[in-house]
């Protein structure tokens, strides 16, 4: 099925929001996201990512209470879906698989 | 927070982000730069905040997906809208109708302008070679007259030479000083236009010819082609090909040709055409480069350019006419000569300037400027009632951009009305319309394509620019407040109003100044003394048949008891334009003065009770110095020059007397200086002018007793049928003639009158809309000065005080315009008046008091109204 795939930033958007929990939200996402990787993501890459993974059903959202200071904005707080996680289950699997296929010797970096 | 994000930014962000994701991308954004300005300070943050705004601009953030159902939504809610309109139009009658009558009025303006304008701008375009045809003016060095024709060697001589030319065509007009007699059995007329021309004719100009051959009709001597019109006139319905016309009763012509009338956008106007060769004098036949009337057009080939070869012209003409001094020929294209200003030698077309299309386009747009902000102020100040109608459409779902296009919609809905009564106006006005701009349209000259297509476009382009702001208004009232309880408009508003209020009466003010001034003006021109006297004056033509036998003549038109006064001259005093130069060996050899000429008889000083500042006028001596006997070289000239002729000389009247004259190959003398009198407008300075002793003369002037007038001109009228049965009594009368050089001034005078009119006209009906709607509101607040003891008088003055206040800015601003304006145009005329303050009074007065008189009536009515039915209800 089309969609099931995800990208590597995308991966890491859906982590980074199951991190954050109740403060998954743009501006935490992007915090957090450049705090863990240390490079730095633009607030529109974070919103397009998150508006695509909902989309495709790997996320989930809600509006926060109303908050003072953004204006009066309410936050756009995200969650994974059941979908979302067994996607990165199985994204992570795929990958603990190829790692273990990799003959013995012939990385000089080990897994874990 | 201390500061807010670039507003600009935030304000695209919303206008453009899909209004699903418009709340969190903001909000993130804002919360970011609150971030940023403690992290990096308020000028990076604001250029992080654009940088951030335009990385959403992507697919996801701005493209609107629309869902399916909306789509059949649409046409439910347009079908809602149409409905609401047509409610909102007949709820309101009378304002729907001051609306649609302003805008109606204005865009029937617009459509004549526009059909005028185009009708201008498409002089002479219907001739095929136009583009590439040319006609050649003549200026000798170191003179300012630009000659609108050439000698008759020019034409054929290029045209040998160059082969860069593909053809050429000389016109010789002699009709509009000397009439031709042209007869067809009993059928006899006296006509101006017809025209001697190069067989070549039909090949540079793109006229029809619906009968003959255009290769052969005016090859042969005494071949004529005549227009339609012409043919009905001396044929009636008999077939006039191979028939023949006698002209100036001596010459038999075979109609050769018959010539569809000339369109009216054709600088040419011409009745007959007749061939080149029927000239029997060697004059015109031979080629010669000592004359220029010969009005001459060249066409190019394709890829020729004009101007290499207007630079060839010298060399040849230098080769062959071995003239000492040659003047420079320039070529000017067919397409401009009625607009620019360059003229071909056709006195009788009044070109047009494309100055008058400016006026005209001007004022045209500042009409529907006028037309649409009383749409826009109507419309605004009818949004009171429309409130809670927005409010309940917002808070069932609507967005804004859905109300913005419902009120765009209705503005469109209201000018596609108005637009059909303009229609209706502008069919109405057209014979006027006629009148004024001196053209001839008819009904079906305005269901051109190109006109029609304009005016819609002009429409909507209207309908946008009087429906924007009120759609933006409207649209963006919030729910909340308006469905809360009474709603008034916001103050805002009350003051767009006012400035568009004002915006209006600016522009009729200072269209009422202009229009006094252009008034003024022309008074000033027809009263101001001219140095003699035209009144009652008739203008005849002179057949050789009155000549011959003119003392007699005279003396039996003088028996007439209504008969005052008869002289003769060679053109009428407001028609002298033949040039002469002049020079006066006793003062200076060299210097020589460009002359009009005149040629008079004795008497004619008398006649039009011009007076003499020293010596005397010609005499009867003089003329006999230049009798025919006496061999050319040995006659002697007397001239009279007027006052300005001496000028340039720098000598007195009375050291002229008796100096040597030389003026174009006639010897003689100055015998008299007469005083300065205006022969032309009076834009031009009184030009250097010189009475000539020949007789040679072209015009009966006769001056008639101005009482009774119908029935002396009918005396008058018999006696000259039994003198010169032969010569047609077609009279000018002078003074006329004179105030035709103003016809221009007195078109835009007319023009300035009736649309300064028409403005106060339309402000006056937005301004009667927004007073009725000040006296809705305040009905309540009129109701309780009323009781509380205010008197009728007092509150008619406070509700016409807040719009005299406008009008009074409204004048502060349009008078110095104005001023400004009518300084320039002033400064074209030579002999003007000073802007004094009679306009300006009769401006601020006219409007005020028109602006009362129509608050009065609507401010009355609320004043006068019973307390109780307004304060009864709550």
């Amino acid at each position: 099925m089309k969609g099931t795939n995800i990208g590597e930033f995308e991966e890491l958007v859906l982590l980074v929001v199951g991190v954050l929990q109740d403060d998954a939200y743009g501006v935490g996402i992007k915090k957090e996201l450049e705090k863990q990787t240390g490079r730095s993501v633009s607030i529109g890459a974070v919103h397009a990512a998150t508006n695509r993974l909902e989309l495709k059903g790997f996320l989930e959202s809600h509006f926060s209470q109303l908050v003072r200071e953004r204006g009066g904005k309410r936050k756009k707080c995200y969650t994974v879906t059941l979908f979302g996680q067994q996607t990165l289950k199985s994204a992570m699997d795929t990958r603990a698989r190829l790692w273990q296929l990799i003959p013995e010797n012939s990385f000089v970096v080990k897994p874990g | 927070m201390k500061s807010s994000p670039p507003k600009f930014a935030r304000f695209l962000l919303k206008t453009c982000c899909d209004a699903r994701f418009h709340e969190e991308v903001e909000g993130d954004l804002d919360e970011l730069f609150a971030h940023n300005i403690q992290m990096h300070g308020p000028k990076k943050a604001a250029w992080y905040y654009w940088k951030d705004v335009f990385k959403h601009f992507n697919w996801y953030f701005i493209s609107r997906r629309r869902t399916k159902s909306s789509s059949q939504n649409l046409i439910d809610m347009w079908t809602n809208y149409l409905r609401i309109a047509f409610r909102n139009i007949f709820k309101n009658p009378g304002y729907s109708a001051l609306n649609m009558l302003g805008l109606g009025v204005g865009m029937a303006c617009a459509l004549l302008i526009l059909k005028y304008s185009l009708h201008e701008l498409g002089f002479d375009k219907f001739h095929e070679k136009g583009d590439r045809t040319y006609v050649v003016h003549m200026q000798f060095p170191n003179e300012e007259e630009i000659i609108t024709s050439a000698p008759n060697a020019l034409v054929p001589t290029l045209i040998r030479e160059l082969p860069e030319l593909e053809t050429g065509v000389r016109i010789f007009n002699r009709g509009s000083y000397s009439p031709f007699t042209v007869k067809y059995k009993e059928n006899v007329f006296k006509e101006n236009r017809l025209f001697h021309v190069d067989s070549t004719f039909f090949d540079v100009f793109s006229f029809k010819l619906l009968e003959g051959d255009p290769k052969r009709a005016l090859v042969n001597p005494k071949s004529i082609v005549l227009t339609e019109e012409m043919a009905a006139k001396y044929f009636g319905s008999e077939e006039p090909m191979g028939k023949t016309l006698r002209i100036d009763n001596r010459h038999d012509y075979l109609v050769t040709g018959v010539i569809e009338n000339p369109p009216s956008n054709s600088h040419i106007h011409f009745d007959f055409l007749v061939s080149y060769t029927s000239f029997t004098n060697r004059f015109f036949l031979q080629e010669r480069w000592d004359n220029a009337s010969y009005t001459s057009y060249l066409v190019l080939n394709e890829n020729a350019s004009a101007s290499s070869v207007e630079a060839k012209i010298p060399g040849i003409v230098k080769r062959t006419s071995e003239a000492e001094e040659i003047p420079r020929y320039s070529l000017n294209n067919l397409f401009d000569i009625h607009l620019s200003g360059v003229g071909a030698a056709f006195g009788l077309e009044a070109q047009n300037e494309m100055q008058y299309l400016y006026i005209f386009g001007f004022i045209g747009v500042l009409i529907l400027i006028i037309a649409s902000i009383n749409y826009t102020n109507l419309a605004t100040a009818r949004a009171v009632f429309r409130a809670k109608e927005i409010g309940m459409r917002k808070v069932l779902g609507a967005y804004r951009f859905n109300l913005f296009h419902q009120f765009m919609g209705e503005s469109i809905l209201v000018v596609f009305m108005a637009f059909l009564l303009a229609l209706l106006l502008a069919v109405v006005a057209l014979p006027s319309f006629n009148q004024l701009a001196d053209r001839q349209f008819v009904i079906a000259d305005l269901w051109q394509s190109n006109v029609i297509g304009g005016i819609v476009l002009v429409a909507f382009f209207v309908a946008m620019l009087a429906g924007i702001y009120p759609a933006l208004v409207l649209s963006g009232f919030r729910p909340i407040t308006v469905l809360r309880g009474s709603f008034k408009n916001s103050k805002s508003g009350v003051v767009m109003r006012k400035l568009l209020v004002t915006v209006q009466f600016v522009i009729s003010i200072a269209l009422i100044i202009g229009t006094s001034v252009v008034f003024e003006q022309l008074k000033f021109m027809k009263q101001k003394e001219l140095g003699y006297n035209n009144d009652n004056m008739l203008i005849l033509p002179l057949s050789s048949s009155i000549l011959r036998n003119y003392p007699a003549f005279k003396s039996e038109m003088m028996r007439e008891s209504s008969v005052l006064d008869m002289t003769l001259a060679s053109e009428s005093p407001t028609q002298i334009n033949a040039g002469y130069s002049i020079i006066l060996k006793d003062i200076d050899e060299e210097k020589k003065v460009m002359v009009a000429g005149l040629r008079a008889d004795l008497d004619f000083l008398g006649a039009l009770q011009m007076e003499l500042v020293a010596g005397t006028f010609i005499t009867e001596a003089d003329v006999k110095n230049i009798a025919r006997e006496i061999p050319s070289e040995d006659r002697v000239f007397a001239f009279v020059l007027n006052e300005e002729a001496l000028a340039p000389f720098g000598i007195s009247p009375e050291e002229a007397i008796g100096k040597r004259a030389y003026m174009n190959g006639r010897n003689g003398f100055i015998r008299g200086v007469v005083k300065n009198f205006h022969f032309a407008s009076m834009r031009e300075k009184i030009r250097p002018m010189a009475f000539l002793p020949e007789r040679d003369f072209n015009k009966v002037l006769i001056r008639i007793s101005g009482q009774n007038l119908e029935n002396t001109l009918s005396k008058v009228q018999e006696r000259w049928r039994r003198l010169a049965p032969n010569v047609p009594f077609e009279y000018e009368f002078m003074d006329l003639q004179y105030a035709n050089l103003y016809s221009s001034e007195q078109k835009l005078s007319k023009l300035f009158g009736l649309f300064a009119g028409l403005t106060i006209f339309i402000s006056c009906f937005g301004l009667l809309g927004l007073i009725s709607f000040t006296t809705i509101q305040r009905a309540r607040e009129i109701g309780v000065r009323k009781v509380l003891g205010a008197s009728t008088n007092t509150l008619v003055l406070m509700l016409n005080k807040d719009f005299s206040k406008l009008i009074l800015v409204a004048f502060l601003i349009a008078t110095p315009l104005a001023y400004l304006f009518m300084s320039n145009w002033l400064a074209e005329f030579q002999y003007k008046i000073g802007i004094g303050v009679t306009p300006i009074i009769l401006s601020l007065v006219g409007t005020t008091l028109i602006a009362f008189l129509t608050t009065s009536f609507q401010s009355f009515r609320a004043a006068s109204a019973n307390p109780v039915d307004v304060l009864k209800e709550q």
